[in-house]
């Protein structure tokens, strides 16, 4: 059974009334305090409830490691994600359970065809990534197929099976798309891109894409692929793909968000707006970038710790404290990995070290 | 303020200085060249001609007294540190200024008399003489190269000063992390002895330099370095001479049930040891084991370190952690809150405000290394002589054991911790005070130093 608070963020998503973003916020967090056990014990802890607080920055976020050990579901979930753990080793997988699925949905579709789709377009849409069929408890499988079955024009597929990228299937579409003039829409990992990229220089081909293609690349390398900077990425999708710049889009998601956040480049473009590129944050979502030491709220600019409050997470835990580190830019942020070279100070070992190094 | 974050011999002129600044405190730095370098190195080779010729105890005896005008508060080097270390280090003040008294405390006439003792091969050094099966000499190196690391000020010190009694020169690449410190003691080295000053080179540049570090290590006889096993593996393929590479390792502490009745005091000291230099060194305990069933049980144990961690944070305050460190003391603060909440036997205490100190109680005696920034676990076992078996795959790691159990367990535990891999079993509350002889890594880098000629005639 829907909750009435669940309707009203539905409401929220597809009609956004941005004033009444707080107050909404607090009426999910007042939902969540009543029906998520974990999280009120959580939230007691901090000496917080529905009454102490009268702002939605007061909502204390939980760190998304907590996802590995508790149940964060406020009902039962009508499916369950689960955390890749690529980059932890053996670590547990934290776990995202999705109580209603339409609020996920939504907020996914809505999202998308805002920043992916902004023209319209209902583009064929090559994936590379691997279907829900092979992952599924994957958010990122589960999010493609949803985009692909509401917006994928006929011929739209994914190019990564129980073998890994079907690279030579992919090339042949990419030239039949070419010699077609039919625009395209590539989905799929950075690392993906990788292997696409790395293929096509390794024998010098190249493809003039048609006008209008774009794609969405999402999620570092993890050792799946040599490391490559953004600006390369984007030297090498125009350079090898004939994809602009503003054209290429980033996705940054994570399993324990119902939400995700892409690039402004191509939305922008379409409105004739020219902004340096930045994580949009779609109107039911708001980032706050968290000073790591105290978790006070930094100047605009600053480098820190983002923590999400996302109302599409109302099954869950709405306010997340991520592992991020970012800085506010527009109305949006962008997101900073470790500082290049910057080596632990310590001349003993940390956690991490360890794991690289066993 | 503003530093000379270099020493070089003087009679060279005509480089380049740039400056870093660390807030109110600025370094002038040496833009290292290989030219530079080279010329440096040549008038090292020249100075350590005049001080291969002097005794290792003469040599002993002055670098005393330069440590012995370290401890004097007044003394401008010691002045110097004191005000600029905060600032670049990101050490509190009061921990600077209590780490240097810790530091060169260990710097006495003892104990370079038992450093020299423990070389054992001194009447060796000045010509042939009998050894114990035959006539051998023994030679410190020409030059010896020491790559820094920034943790803890005077980390490679006892290199050095080996180095310098052996009558080697040195060639010092310091840490970005702490430019100065090693700077700041050559200096005080050159005042004291022009003569050895001259032997002692202290420049900085960014680790992975090829151009700079083939000069560095081409003409060293060996190199001691510091820093993490990436940059040892890495360093060590490109030195052609010795390579004496110090990565980085862990220690932790065993608490016995018969000194619990004591827990309060055990947890004084045991907070001291991991509230020291914010738990950055290689001596600073991650975890400790404490029996069962004494007069405190592990989790009360947990609690009154939780308590004493809070006290030493007012004596000894944290310093700035960066943002990356922060972000991992919350990640493991994290996933310790999460397994309590989940029911788990688990304690979670912490610093309220801020990222001061935590302390996790975790019933799962698995050895687990800690995030630092003064961040300890407690784990229980059911009898001491566990302990050696829960080490298992991390005995290339590990360094000290800090211990609190009745003298006659003594033997049964010190025969398994050194079985399992440590080099170094000392008293909770002493593990970051080690002896000038401690044999770090297992190793006597005073002997590492040395090369041996042997005669046969």
């Amino acid at each position: 059974m829907k909750e009435p608070v669940v309707q009203r963020v539905l409401d929220y998503i597809r009609q956004p009334a941005e004033e009444e973003f707080g107050l909404l916020a607090l009426e999910v967090f007042a939902f969540q305090y009543q029906h998520n056990a974990a999280y009120r014990r959580f939230c007691d802890r901090r000496g917080i409830t529905p009454d102490t607080i009268s702002t939605w920055e007061e909502i204390p976020p939980v760190p998304t490691s907590a996802f590995k050990v508790l149940d964060l579901s406020c009902a039962t979930p009508e499916q369950v994600f689960l955390t890749s753990g690529t980059s932890q080793g053996s670590e547990k997988r934290g776990r995202h359970g999705f109580p209603w699925l339409e609020v996920y949905h939504t907020s996914l579709l809505t999202n998308f065809a805002a920043h992916l789709l902004p023209d319209g377009a209902r583009p064929r849409m090559l994936i590379l990534a691997p279907s829900p069929d092979l992952l599924p408890t994957s958010s990122l499988s589960h999010m493609l197929e949803v985009v692909r079955m509401t917006y994928g024009a006929e011929g739209s597929a994914y190019f990564v099976g129980d073998e890994g990228m079907d690279t030579s299937g992919l090339l042949r579409t990419l030239r039949e798309i070419e010699a077609r003039q039919e625009p395209v829409c590539l989905l799929g990992t950075s690392f993906a891109f990788v292997y696409l990229l790395d293929a096509c220089l390794a024998d010098s081909s190249s493809f003039r894409l048609p006008e209008g293609s774009r794609l969405m690349d999402t999620g570092g390398f993890k050792g799946r692929s040599r490391q490559v900077s953004r600006e390369e990425l984007l030297r090498l999708y125009q350079k090898v793909l004939a994809i602009p710049e503003a054209c290429c889009v980033n996705e940054y998601g994570m399993t324990e968000m119902g939400s995700q956040f892409y690039d402004n480049t191509l939305s922008d473009q379409v409105l004739g707006r020219s902004r340096p590129r930045f994580k949009a944050m779609p109107p039911w979502v708001r980032t706050r970038i968290l000073d790591p030491a105290t978790l006070e709220e930094l100047p605009e600019g600053e480098v820190g710790l983002l923590a999400h409050y996302d109302l599409a997470n109302c099954g869950s835990v709405m306010a997340v404290e991520t592992e991020d580190l970012g800085y506010r830019v527009n109305e949006g942020f962008e997101i900073v990995g470790r500082a290049p070279g910057a080596e632990s100070r310590g001349c003993s070992l940390t956690v991490e070290e360890l794991q690289e190094s066993r | 303020m503003r530093v000379a974050a270099y020493h070089i011999p003087s009679k060279i002129s005509g480089f380049e200085v740039e400056t870093r600044s660390y807030g109110e405190v600025t370094l002038d730095l040496v833009v290292a060249t290989p030219a530079l370098l080279a010329e440096v190195i040549g008038h090292l080779e020249v100075a350590r001609e005049r001080i291969a010729k002097r005794k290792g105890r003469e040599i002993a005896e002055l670098l005393t007294d330069v440590f012995t005008r370290w401890q004097e508060r007044t003394d401008p080097f010691r002045q110097a540190a004191e005000a600029a270390l905060p600032a670049i280090t990101r050490f509190s003040q009061a921990m600077v200024v209590h780490g240097l008294d810790l530091l060169l405390q260990g710097y006495t006439a003892e104990a370079f008399q038992a450093l020299l003792r423990e070389v054992d091969a001194e009447e060796n050094l000045g010509g042939f003489a009998p050894l114990r099966s035959h006539v051998g000499r023994a030679y410190g190196p020409g030059l010896t190269t020491h790559v820094l690391a920034g943790n803890i000020p005077g980390v490679g010190l006892p290199g050095l000063v080996a180095a310098s009694i052996l009558g080697s020169a040195s060639l010092v690449k310091s840490a970005s992390s702490d430019p100065l410190f090693p700077a700041l003691w050559a200096a005080s080295v050159a005042r004291r002895d022009p003569e050895i000053g001259e032997a002692l080179a202290v420049v900085c540049w960014s680790g992975g330099r090829n151009d700079l570090e083939a000069v560095a290590f081409d003409r060293a006889e060996v190199v001691v370095a510091y820093g993490s096993e990436q940059t040892i593996r890495e360093l060590q393929g490109r030195v052609r001479g010795r390579f004496l590479g110090h990565g980085h390792r862990l220690s932790f502490g065993v608490i016995g049930r018969e000194v619990l009745p004591n827990a309060e005091e055990v947890a004084e000291r045991a907070a001291y040891d991991a509230s020291l230099f914010d738990q950055q060194g290689c001596l600073s305990p991650h975890l400790f084991y404490v029996e069962e069933e004494g007069g405190a049980t592990p989790r009360d144990f947990a609690g009154l370190l939780a308590s004493a961690m809070g006290r030493w944070a007012k004596r000894l305050p944290s310093g700035s952690p960066t943002r990356e460190e922060a972000v991992a003391v919350r990640r493991f603060r994290a996933g310790y809150e999460a397994q309590e909440l989940a029911g788990n036997d688990v304690a979670l205490f912490m610093s309220p405000e801020r990222l001061d100190w935590t302390v996790i109680y975790d019933a799962d005696p698995t050895f687990t290394p800690s995030c630092l920034q003064r961040t300890v676990l407690v784990k229980p076992v059911a009898d001491l002589s566990e302990v050696s078996g829960l080490l298992g795959s991390w005995r290339p790691y590990l360094q000290a054991v800090g211990v609190a159990v009745a003298p006659e367990r003594l033997e049964m535990l010190t025969t398994r911790l050194g079985e399992a891999g440590v080099n170094r079993i000392c008293p909770v509350g002493k593990m970051q005070a080690p002896p000038l002889t401690w044999h770090q890594e297992g190793r006597n880098l005073f002997r590492d130093l040395l090369r041996w000629v042997d005669l046969e005639i």
